[in-house]
């Protein structure tokens, strides 16, 4: 483990900012920590930065006690949510201030900040001030400032939020690329669950404070730990349990299934009216009443048969289906069985 | 109260203690001292006896200690409230006007030396030579309404630009909800802009009240052409008998303005620490909604500015007249032919004085900055010392230095630096580190954090950080506060006097004498032999660093004093 979390309480005041009773990094993984503004996230990365001190809990980095250590004492790159670049020292100089620190001979320091400066497509505008470059090229600064010394983690506190789209989706490869070729420990800060789901290894999901979820992208998307983490990403209908009568002997108050996992089927079971109906271009959005209740179905994009008004039968691919109760998912052995089918 | 992490501020302790254990040496031990004081007296030997209340008891023998009294009374009082009249039209005019050449031509007063203000005002008011001989044939300077003017005239500027800043800082939306409203002119001054603005009028009337009570550096000037006791108050008195060896009663005065400034200080700190607004109880008057219309506005700023800038017009003639013209009767307004004899004068006479006061302004500033900017930043950025240090800070800026004038002599005279430049640059901190380090504290606590914790990221202790990256960032407000501080060191009289009694010996190797040029002004009308026309020229020479400053200051001004000030 390259850092391990327990029982970490953080308060402002009498807010309770985060709770995170255990939470363990391996080395050389791409963690994304997902949730919402005001969730707690960036309160966590400051913690395990040092920038910010739990009111209680233990913070161990690669097996040493590191809760009361100082941020200088951590050996962890971090880069800010804005940057925070020195205005008065040069792209050259912000990027070598770790060396400096360290006292490395200056012809090492020479040797590594120009290789980087190429890696990270820099060269050129290693004489000018943060204030001279383009929002892109500071958060590349700022990224080589933070793994020149070859961090034991790095910490990225929303590093794409304040870019254009195009420039966001360019360096999400780029970021991976780094963390693979430096062979880091990446804890990735984002609100944004399409950044988390690409990105991550692993996507830990914070909300209200506490950890609710931490798993692959793809457990996180089929398995998600409660109804939160299931709304995250993409187009999801939640129904309740007495709409569909399904698996009624189970004790369940929503029953979850992903539009795209419900197909229009001559021999399905459930009846419909198509209410509306959005062309989002890589596919087709369908609104459908199923009786009291109205559900999202994802269709082909050069499907024309179906059209507003349109009577449907539609099938559930059941082994997708995930049951919650009070909010959470609940293990279920039944794979969904129709009881009655409604009219 | 938010937890902060206690490693780290057990750290950033070691950045406020050397100005903690300055203020407490030079500031608050003299304050104790001064008590135990009051219950002694000096014997012929130089020892220290204990008299019981006897010191007390001075205070019914003192024929004159009624007018005194009077005095000073009249002047805590009467100065804030023509300020505070006369400061909130000219804070709106301006606002209404915005025109930036007029800040730094208003505020000249308040940097120039008080000493020299006084002067000028003297000259201008003399009866026989001065401008007034066409308007009033009387000497104003028989009675105390000359100190008064000289007051006003001096602290007007602080008072209007603190309003000023308030007015500047009503949010935009609020004026253009007005206008829609149709509420304007003195209906909008009155039942809006004022309730909103209401805590900078308090401060500024409370740190008139300080100023005013405490009036020293006029009486002084004007000793020489005033009649005894007309116009002296409790701060003057009690220097005049330290310096007359009557150390005893001197401290009794002491002690009782050390409690009168205690509880006007102990407002002004909760004032400026909790700057809270409440609601209003002016609006159910009907007041005028009518907008005063421009020219009238030009029409009253231009007075106000006849008012400031006049007694320069009228010393740079002075400093330029031969002494015939100078005391030709009626007086020559402009000189017919100009002379540079006055200047060449002024610099050969007083140029131990210029020396002594440039190199002490200048090191006493460096070595306030020296111990003030670290406390500033620990305080900021780490709260140190939390609410408590900068309260302090503020209590110290707010008291009169003149209680301190005992004590701190026997401070100097141990560490024999009596009359020396040491000396005074030693106890200058006394007077300009509480500026500085309010300033600054500002500063930083409006400073990004991320800095320094981006320097604490790339391994950077807290002590290296503020090396490596919070000074240089923070060069420029660095800058603004010594030049604040070199303006208070400057017009610095008190210490000055009370601290040196010979002027610089002109030796590079022994140098000794420190009387700085405040003194040569101030002290020159109390002569038999006065030259008007060179202490003319001295007063214009004294104006210069205030007339730089002001023109450099002139984008700054209003941001940089906002809650903060000067004595
Ligand atoms: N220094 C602070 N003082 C008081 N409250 C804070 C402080 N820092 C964060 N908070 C509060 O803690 C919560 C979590 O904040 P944060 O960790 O910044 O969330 P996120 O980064 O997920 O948006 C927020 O409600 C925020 O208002
Ligand atoms: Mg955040």
């Amino acid at each position: 483990m390259i850092l391990s979390i327990n029982n970490i309480i953080k308060k402002f005041g009498n807010f309770t900012a985060l709770e995170i009773n255990d939470l363990e990094l391996e080395e050389n993984k791409y963690y994304v920590v997902l949730g919402p503004s005001g969730s707690g996230k960036t309160t966590l990365l400051r913690i395990i930065a040092g920038l910010e001190f739990p009111d209680s809990g233990k913070i161990t980095i690669s097996g040493n006690e590191m809760t009361n250590a100082p941020a200088w004492k951590r050996d962890l790159g971090l880069v800010f949510q804005n940057y925070a670049l020195y205005p008065h020292l040069t792209v050259y100089e912000n990027i070598a201030s770790p060396l400096n620190v360290m006292k490395m001979p200056r012809n090492e320091i020479i040797k590594r900040v120009n290789e980087l400066l190429r890696v990270m497509e820099l060269t050129d505008q290693a004489g000018k001030y943060p204030a001279q470059l383009s929002g892109g090229q500071q958060q590349r600064v700022a990224l080589a400032r933070a793994v020149i010394k070859k961090p034991t983690i790095l910490l990225l506190d929303e590093p794409l939020s304040n870019l254009d789209t195009r420039v966001r989706i360019d360096l999400r490869d780029y970021l991976k690329r780094i963390q693979k070729e430096f062979k880091l420990t990446v804890i990735h800060v984002t609100h944004d669950p399409t950044e988390a789901m690409a990105l991550g290894d692993e996507v830990i999901v914070l909300h209200h404070g506490k950890l609710i979820q931490k798993s692959s992208p793809r457990e996180l998307y089929n398995k998600p730990n409660d109804i939160f983490c299931a709304r995250l990403l993409g187009a999801v209908n939640l129904i309740p349990k007495n709409n569909l009568n399904i698996n009624d002997n189970m004790d369940y108050d929503l029953l979850e299934i992903r539009s795209e996992d419900i197909k229009f089927s001559d021999d399905g079971e459930i009846n419909g009216i198509i209410k509306s109906m959005q062309f989002l271009g890589s596919e087709i959005l369908f609104n459908i009443d199923i009786g009291n209740y109205n559900i999202k179905v994802r269709g082909d994009k050069f499907d024309d048969n179906h059209n507003e008004g349109d009577n449907v039968k539609l099938s559930f691919i059941k082994s997708t289906m995930n049951f919650y109760k009070s909010g959470k998912r609940i293990e279920h052995t039944e794979n969904g069985k129709f009881n009655k089918i409604p009219e | 109260m938010k937890r902060i992490n206690y490693s780290l501020k057990k750290r950033a302790i070691i950045y406020i203690i050397p100005a903690l254990i300055y203020f407490l040496i030079f500031a608050i031990y003299p304050m104790i001292e001064n008590i135990i004081l009051t219950f002694q007296q000096q014997t012929i030997t130089g020892s220290y006896i204990f008299v019981g209340l006897k010191n007390y008891m001075e205070l019914f023998k003192t024929p004159n200690l009624g007018k005194i009294i009077d005095n000073s009374l009249i002047y805590t009082f009467i100065v804030p409230v023509i300020d505070i009249l006369l400061a909130i039209p000219l804070a709106t005019f301006l606002k209404k006007l915005n025109k930036n050449f007029l800040l730094p031509m208003i505020l000249l007063p308040a940097f120039i030396p008080l000493v020299t203000g006084a002067t000028m005002w003297i000259l201008m008011l003399n009866p026989f030579y001065g401008i007034i001989y066409f308007i009033y044939h009387k000497d104003l300077f028989t009675t105390i309404w000359s100190i008064v003017i000289i007051d006003v005239w001096s602290s007007l500027p602080l008072a209007t630009l603190i309003i000023y800043a308030g007015l500047k800082a009503i949010p935009k939306n609020i004026d253009e909800a007005n206008n829609i409203d149709n509420i304007k002119g003195m209906r909008k001054l009155i039942t809006i802009d004022i309730p909103y603005i209401k805590y900078q009028i308090l401060a500024a009337f409370i740190l008139m009240l300080i100023y005013g009570s405490f009036t020293f550096d006029p009486i002084y000037a004007s000793l020489g052409v005033s009649p005894p006791f007309a116009n002296l108050d409790l701060s003057y008195y009690s220097y005049e008998l330290f310096f007359g060896g009557q150390l005893g009663f001197s401290a009794v005065l002491m002690t009782i303005m050390t409690v009168v400034s205690t509880v006007i200080a102990v407002i002004f700190v909760k004032l400026t620490l909790n700057n809270k607004m409440h609601a209003s109880k002016f609006r159910s008057i009907h007041w005028p909604n009518i907008e005063m219309p421009k020219p009238f506005v030009l029409f009253f700023t231009i007075l106000y500015l006849l008012f400031f800038m006049l007694p320069f017009v009228w010393i740079i003639f002075e400093s330029f007249k031969t002494n015939a013209e100078i005391f030709a009767l009626p007086p020559e307004i402009i000189p017919a032919k100009i002379t540079f004899s006055n200047y060449i004068y002024s610099i050969k006479q007083g140029e131990p004085y210029f020396i002594t006061s440039i190199v002490v302004s200048i090191l006493g500033s460096f070595l306030a900055l020296l111990i003030g900017i670290p406390a500033a930043y620990a305080a900021a950025r780490y709260r140190v010392g939390g609410i408590k240090f900068i309260g302090l800070v503020l209590f110290i800026y707010s008291i009169p230095l003149v209680i301190l004038m005992i004590p701190d002599y026997s401070l100097l005279n141990y560490i024999h630096s009596i009359n020396s430049w040491l000396g005074l640059i030693i106890i200058y901190p006394v007077m300009v580190m509480p500026i500085i380090i309010w300033m600054l504290y500002n500063f930083y606590s409006t400073f990004p954090k991320s800095y320094d914790e981006a320097a604490q990221i790339d391994g950077m202790s807290i002590f290296k950080s503020f090396r490596k990256i919070i000074l240089p960032l923070s060069y420029d407000g660095i800058f603004v506060a010594f030049l604040y501080a070199f303006i208070f060191a400057w017009g610095a009289l008190i210490f000055p006097l009370a601290f040196t009694y010979s002027e610089y010996n002109m030796s590079i190797l022994y140098p000794a004498g420190a009387q700085t040029l405040t003194i040569f002004i101030g002290g020159s009308l109390g002569h038999e032999a006065v030259e008007y026309g060179i202490l003319a020229a001295s007063s214009v020479l004294s104006m210069i660093p205030a007339v730089l400053i002001a023109i450099f200051l002139r984008s700054k001004i209003d941001k940089v004093w906002r809650g903060g000030g000067i004595k």
